[in-house]
């Protein structure tokens, strides 16, 4: 039973100087299927998700979401149509609280506009509440989230991209700058909100473990191309990828 | 046979050039003025301008000057002192002008008189009022077909010590550039030779084209002088003049304005009754001896008309140039026996010099320097007008205010006494006269 | 300098300070949200003015009623804001926001020359003078010296209530939140999908639409003439530059500062009046090179 393709890229080329980042790239994404993405750095996993998110544009190919192409399209665009990403840095309103992160997306969603209407009380207001309950971050909610540690940044960055109801959401590092021994539980509690919220989730990882023991697939990259792909099993297991990336990881 | 002709030709060609010494009749007679057409002093410009076309026309309607038509070519002096040089040399050395007019500045007369001597080029300082060239320097192609700054501030003094007598104090505010310190000092000077116990309470020198002179104005309503000097113009008197009427500091303090002759029509009701104005020179839409006088009178609606505005006093200016240009060119005619005159006779006409523009007669004195009478009224409110005109006005004759050749005016100023005072005719005129 | 004379200083100072802060926080709005330096605000606060001073004067010469005076300063402001600011914006600066800051000075600064010639061909050199609400309000005497009521009591009652309404709009309502995201982080609020062209257009018009309104209220105290506005922008830059860029409530304070400063000068040494506004920036700048309440912004990416 193959699930319905939400994301898809076909022949995608770049050459940033010399420096090829995209050598014919197709790649499928499955609703459904949360999908990792390995390689050693400078493999052009981030341009990747640039090129899928409309920060860049490549010189040769093609990028579809739900049929329809993007490959032209801006990011703003493209996050209207249902693809949301979130940055190794979370991006968020530091002045800001919490709760007012995800006001203002579900402000920017519904193009509100109102110029006498208080943020507080926009109707999502409930949504976005529960948004913070599903990662965990409800008691936070008047906080400025310059005040909060990493972990809980990087949940409320999470919360922010599902405010806008993406379908797909594309995550570069989610665990990067978390401390080891909250990186689980930062997973755990991402894993389950994407689920309730039927979003699937691509994301870029350095840490087997978390590769392991979240994603429904692997994909590996090198010198800007697919290498391969398949379950966690099969591609931790692989010979060239225990050579080429694990070893760099150790 | 064709030498012959040749010889000929050329005797008849030597012959008609030699004889009557005359210069060759030109098609027109090339006038260069400088005037601000741009920038916060075309207030004086731009009516100056308007009036010597008009006048131009006009004496070209009646055969120009010698039977030349006259014709004017304008230099804007908003662009600047580097421009108007440039192109005063374009005017005298490429146009070839008979004359030049410059300028409003004084900043610019100060460069162009040096300029026009050595270009050797006719020049009429026809507007600016600095005393110090002809005192600093001789010069033999340069005239001022006006008063200066001296007899225009002197005139202030006598005129305040001649209505209020008993004045004890005096602020200043002027506007802080050459011609605002420098009416300043010479006002002051002569005030204190004149009547050495009044009290200077404060000098005020706001920036110029300064939009707001409110802290000034409280200054002043704390300190109550009897009598507040301003030799500004155009847009900072207006703004002064209406700033302290709102504020009643007009109520407290008599104003004395210099070159308020040049904003009467524009302040309307904004200066009230009994504050001092003058116009550097003689210079009124209603002299008191002029305005019944039919070409006075016709040539003030017919300006109005064109431009929508009385005449003002660079307008007066602009006549006494253009009919000092005119009476020269006739002396130096006449004294040629009928035939055109040659640059250097024109020149040389200029000596002593008397002509009218349309004010009373002015002359130009051994050093250039062109004696005209000075006028000065009262505010009041008159019939038939719905802004403030002169009354109680007094005319002082140029000669006795006029440095004298030779002097430096700070000097001359310095040795004025009581005997001065009591020495000075004047002639009194009131509105309705 | 006795208790009187301190009290004048004040009340000048506050004035004075009224007008600078109408003309110096749409400046610093627009720097704020747009990060353009917008030489032609000067130009805004001149239209207004001419605006004010040109219609008022026709109208009150007709016999209109007074009491209009202070919509048409409205009119004038939203005539700056919509007329002017809108297009400018949409044609012009839409285009170069992704240059670098030397050409999108250059252009804000030709706008600016463009419009003084603008003013030029319309209203002429004339100064144009309309005191109309001035008069209306008569004179408060206070110490033995009187100060016009408009001076005194509405202008700086009108520069507070701008400053708080800006601040609740901007704090508060939902679009001065979305303004405020998109300030703080254009990436951030375009990656979820805040249209930020619409948040620069009502920037750009709000900021515009005050400097015409700043010159509006100007024109009923004083000669409307050629130049007002390039005297307006030098001056509204060194409140911005020493409040901070971008700071609304900093340019109410630095305008005080600044309204304050140049008063006690004219009483204690009139001859530094001119230098005043500059000397403080250059101070404040010295110490803290950001500005008093300015944010030492470091790039994201």
């Amino acid at each position: 039973m193959t699930s319905e393709i939400l994301l898809e890229t076909k022949g995608l080329e770049i050459n940033f100087g010399g420096v090829i980042a995209a050598d014919n790239v197709s790649v499928e994404i499955h609703a459904g299927k949360n999908l990792a993405i390995i390689g050693p750095n400078g493999a052009g996993k981030t341009t990747f998700l640039n090129i899928c998110t409309g920060y860049t544009k490549p010189n040769k190919g093609n990028v579809y979401f739900c049929g329809r192409e993007v490959t032209q399209k801006s990011p703003r665009q493209i996050t209207r149509m249902g693809v949301a990403r979130a940055f190794q840095i979370p991006q968020l309103f530091s002045e800001h609280t919490a709760l007012e992160n995800l006001l203002i997306a579900a402000a920017a969603r519904e193009q509100r506009w109102a110029p006498f209407m208080k943020l507080g009380q926009i109707p999502e207001r409930d949504e976005m509440m529960h948004l913070l309950e599903l990662v965990n971050c409800a008691q936070v909610s008047d906080r400025l989230v310059n005040e909060l540690p990493e972990g809980q940044r990087k949940l409320i960055d999470i919360a922010v991209a599902l405010a806008l109801r993406p379908k797909l959401l594309l995550l570069d590092e989610p665990t990067s700058g978390v401390a080891s021994s909250e990186k689980f539980g930062v997973m755990d509690i991402l894993t389950r909100a994407l689920a309730e919220a039927k979003v699937t989730s691509v994301f870029v990882e350095h840490d087997m473990g978390i590769v392991e023991k979240y994603a429904d697939e692997v994909a590996v990259w090198a010198a800007g191309a697919v290498q391969l792909r398949g379950t966690p099993q099969e591609v931790l297991e692989h010979p060239d990828v225990i050579r080429d990336v694990i070893g760099e990881e150790l | 046979m064709r030498r012959w002709l040749t010889l000929a030709a050329s005797a008849a060609v030597l012959l008609s050039t030699a004889t009557a010494s005359a210069a060759e009749k030109p098609d027109e007679l090339k006038i260069g003025i400088t005037a601000f057409l741009s920038g916060p002093a075309s207030v004086f410009g731009e009516p100056a301008k308007a009036a010597a076309d008009m006048m131009i026309e006009e004496m070209n309607a009646a055969g120009g000057i010698g039977g030349v038509p006259i014709r004017a070519f304008f230099v804007d002096e908003g662009a600047g002192g580097e421009a108007v040089l440039s192109e005063y040399r374009r005017l005298v050395q490429d146009v070839e002008v008979d004359a030049m007019f410059a300028s409003i500045s004084s900043g610019n007369c100060n460069k162009v008189a040096p300029l026009a001597e050595d270009l050797k080029v006719l020049n009429f300082m026809w507007d600016c009022g600095t005393q110090r060239i002809f005192e600093e320097n001789d010069y033999r192609y340069v005239f001022r077909t006006q008063g200066n700054a001296t007899p225009e501030m002197l005139s202030t003094v006598l005129y305040l010590l001649k209505t209020k007598p008993d004045f004890q104090s005096i602020a200043v505010v002027n506007q802080d550039y050459a011609w605002g310190r420098d009416s300043w000092a010479i006002f002051s000077t002569a005030l204190k030779a004149l009547k050495p116990d009044v009290e200077v309470v404060a000098e005020f020198f706001p920036k110029f084209g300064t939009p707001d002179f409110s802290t000034e104005i409280s200054r002043l309503q704390a300190m109550r002088p009897d009598v507040i000097l301003s030799t500004s113009w155009g847009g900072d008197l207006d703004t002064f003049v209406r700033q302290a009427s709102q504020r009643g500091l007009t109520n407290t303090s008599t104003l004395v304005l210099p070159l308020a002759e040049s904003s009467l029509e524009r302040l309307g009701n904004a200066l009230p009754p009994g504050h001092i104005v003058g116009g550097r020179g003689d210079h009124y839409f209603l002299h008191p001896e002029k305005k019944s006088d039919p070409e006075f009178a016709e040539f003030v609606e017919a300006f109005r008309e064109k431009t929508g505005a009385y005449p003002i006093y660079p307008v007066f200016h602009m006549s006494q140039a253009l009919n000092a240009l005119k009476a020269a060119y006739e002396k130096a005619i006449e004294a040629n026996g009928g035939e055109w005159p040659s640059h250097e006779q024109v020149v040389d006409a200029m000596q002593g010099l008397k002509f009218q523009g349309l004010g009373r007669e002015v002359q130009i004195r051994s050093d250039g320097q062109g004696i005209e009478a000075m006028l000065l009224g009262t505010t009041t409110k008159a019939d038939g007008y719905d802004f403030a005109v002169l009354d109680n006005m007094m005319l002082f004759d140029g000669g006795q205010i006029t440095t004298p050749v030779g002097e430096v005016s700070l000097e001359w100023l310095g040795t004025l006494d009581q005997d001065f005072l009591d020495g000075i005719e004047v002639e009194s005129f009131s509105h309705g006269q | 300098m006795n208790a009187q004379l301190f009290a004048l200083a004040v009340f000048d100072g506050v004035a004075y300070a009224a007008l600078v802060f109408m003309v110096a926080v749409g400046l610093t709005l627009i720097f704020g949200v747009l990060r353009i330096l917008n030489v032609a605000h000067g130009s805004f606060y001149a239209i207004g003015a001419y605006l004010t001073a040109s219609i008022g004067g026709a109208i009150f010469a007709a016999g209109y009623a007074p009491w209009l005076a202070l919509p048409l300063m409205f009119l004038a402001a939203a005539i700056v804001g919509i007329v002017l600011g809108g297009p400018i914006e949409r044609l012009l600066l839409r285009r170069i926001y992704a240059k670098e800051d030397a050409l999108q000075l250059l252009v804000t600064f030709a706008v600016f020359m463009i419009l003084e010639d603008v003013q030029r061909l319309i209203w002429g050199t004339q100064p144009y003078f309309e005191a109309t609400a001035l008069q209306q309000l008569g004179n408060i005497e206070v110490f033995g010296v009187f100060y016009t009521t408009y001076q005194l009591v509405v202008l700086p009652l009108v520069a507070i209530t701008v400053l708080i309404s800006l601040r609740l709009f901007l704090r508060k309502t939902l679009s001065g939140k979305l303004i405020l995201a998109v300030t703080e982080d254009r990436e951030t609020a375009t990656a979820i999908g805040i249209d930020a062209d619409k948040v620069y257009l009502l920037t750009f018009v709000v900021g515009a639409a005050l400097a015409g309104f700043g010159g509006a209220l100007a024109s009923a105290t004083t000669s409307v003439v050629p130049g007002m506005g390039a005297d307006m922008i030098v001056l509204s830059f060194a409140v911005v530059a020493t409040a901070g860029l971008g700071q609304i409530e900093g340019a109410a304070i630095a305008a005080l500062l600044i309204g304050l400063g140049r008063s006690f000068a004219v009483y204690l040494m009139p001859e530094l009046q001119v230098l005043i506004p500059y000397l403080i920036m250059l101070l404040v700048l010295l110490v803290r090179p950001e500005g008093l309440f300015g944010v030492v912004r470091t790039r994201k990416i």
